[in-house]
């Protein structure tokens, strides 16, 4: 520790100084001596830190001020660079802390939308075709990242008559054009965009038997019919499985199922890096911290 | 080695004896007993041309163990009717002692701000909302018509009844 010397002290005090805190003065008392302000009042360099240190204990960026002429005292911090940089960024992570955490939530909904979309697409087409329709993830086209989340909210959606005018033409944009071929049976991206046609024909059929705007009766003969169609597809699935070549089982182990997984290792991976590097740097950042508050020193003035 | 407030509490006492300057505001500063040296006592004297002229106030002192860095705690003894006191428990609303307090003041120069809020009361942070309304409402002889009854029922020369809180 340095021992700052006065320059100004004896000029400005009749007789030996007197430390206003303690109120020892250099005939009864030892120490390095201290004045911060221009005024009258000296102080040991110790009895000035312990009195800071009071005062700061409830806010410590708290300004300290002389009693006597209200000049504000200098603080001399030696901050090391881990500790200046994170009292910057802290203000900032405040600042930005909703933003994180709504992009956070945002991404996980997405994730979950997405990841639920494609077991959507290899259940309902079986996992060759669906394999063949998603095509390789990297890289996934835009109208898969865009149809994938979109599934879950068109079947939750089509349980109301919300979409009922846009349904019919919504697979439309995110079924390539090459898929709807004419064959039979047909394939799995012909039936998913006729899906919606078919409801809206038996939602016309219904209406124009039974005359009436009943709902009720309109609900049951639709949703027995999605159930009929998908169990359908599902039975499909089984059988087209069966007939699968041998070579082709190893292809459709490699599905993106597995993907998926290498991809949440990985995600695991570089978060446990993560948390890990933050905890190291909070330890250093406090250890630094620590060790400046224990080397900050008022400054005399002047000086 | 006395601990720091010992120190500091008894450079005060020798102050108070060597400096032979006119304390009008108080008197008998001094520790309560010659054992502890943290519990004092302090007659403040009611100013002059105030409802309190003529009165004796005791008040005791508490120093912390923290003091000069901890204010020391001030307590009115014998029953006062002022905005800032309570009347019940002596406590005294001063800015000084709660946050404002820096190790700069000593018992004497608190004594000496105690005798000047007797003459200058703060109504707007009341202990004493009574007697703060009265003055509020500008009822200036209706509040000095109070603090003069109370100050001649408890704290006149030669009355030793203290408020028994």
């Amino acid at each position: 520790m340095s021992d700052p010397t006065i320059t100004g002290a004896e000029a400005s005090t009749d007789g030996p100084r007197r430390c206003w805190i303690c109120l020892g003065d250099e005939t009864d008392s030892t120490g390095s001596w201290s004045q911060p302000c221009p005024c009258s009042l000296v102080c040991h360099t110790q009895c000035l830190m312990r009195w800071v240190t009071e005062s700061q204990r409830e806010d410590p960026q708290m300004q300290i001020r002389c009693p006597q002429c209200n000049t504000p005292y200098k603080m001399d911090r030696q901050h090391s660079h881990i500790v200046r940089f994170i009292n910057r960024l802290e203000p900032l992570a405040t600042k930005a802390a909703l933003t994180i955490a709504a992009s956070g939530l945002t991404s996980c909904a997405f994730t979950c939308m997405t990841t639920y979309g494609a077991y959507a697409v290899l259940t309902l087409c079986g996992s060759l075709e669906g394999t063949r329709l998603l095509g390789s993830p990297t890289p996934w086209g835009w109208r898969i990242w865009v149809g994938l989340p979109l599934i879950p909210m068109i079947l939750v959606g089509s349980r109301t008559p919300i979409f009922d005018n846009v349904l019919p033409l919504l697979p439309l944009i995110f079924v390539q054009p090459h898929d709807l071929s004419p064959t039979f049976p047909p394939n799995s991206a012909t039936i998913v965009t006729a899906l919606p046609w078919v409801r809206v024909d038996i939602e016309t059929a219904v209406n124009i038997t039974t005359n009436t705007d009943d709902g009720h009766v309109y609900r049951q003969v639709l949703n027995t019919s999605l159930a009929d169609q998908i169990d359908f597809m599902q039975r499909r699935d089984s059988m087209g499985q069966d007939v699968l070549a041998i070579d082709q089982i190893d292809q459709i182990h490699r599905g993106p199922g597995d993907t998926v997984v290498e991809l949440q290792t990985g995600i695991q991976l570089k978060g446990t890096a993560f948390v890990r590097a933050v905890d190291i740097v909070s330890v250093l950042y406090k250890y630094r911290a620590v060790q400046s508050r224990k080397r900050r020193r008022i400054l005399n003035y002047g000086e | 080695m006395h601990p720091a407030h010992t120190r500091r509490l008894l450079k005060e006492i020798q102050d108070y004896h060597n400096e032979p300057s006119e304390h009008e505001g108080f008197k008998d500063l001094r520790p309560r007993d010659d054992d502890t040296i943290t519990s004092w006592q302090v007659v403040i004297v009611g100013p002059r041309d105030t409802g309190y002229e003529g009165g004796q106030f005791q008040v005791t002192i508490e120093v912390p163990s923290g003091y000069p860095l901890q204010p020391p705690q001030f307590r009115f003894i014998t029953p006062i009717c002022h905005p800032n006191v309570h009347f019940h428990t002596g406590e005294i609303c001063l800015d000084i002692l709660k946050t404002a307090w820096s190790p700069a003041w000593t018992l004497q120069t608190v004594c000496l701000a105690i005798h000047l809020l007797l003459s200058s009361p703060e109504p707007t942070s009341p202990l004493n909302c009574d007697a703060a309304a009265l003055l509020r409402s500008g009822d200036l002889l209706g509040y000095q018509s109070l603090v003069r009854m109370y100050t001649q029922l408890y704290a006149q020369q030669g009355v030793t009844s203290n408020y028994q809180g």
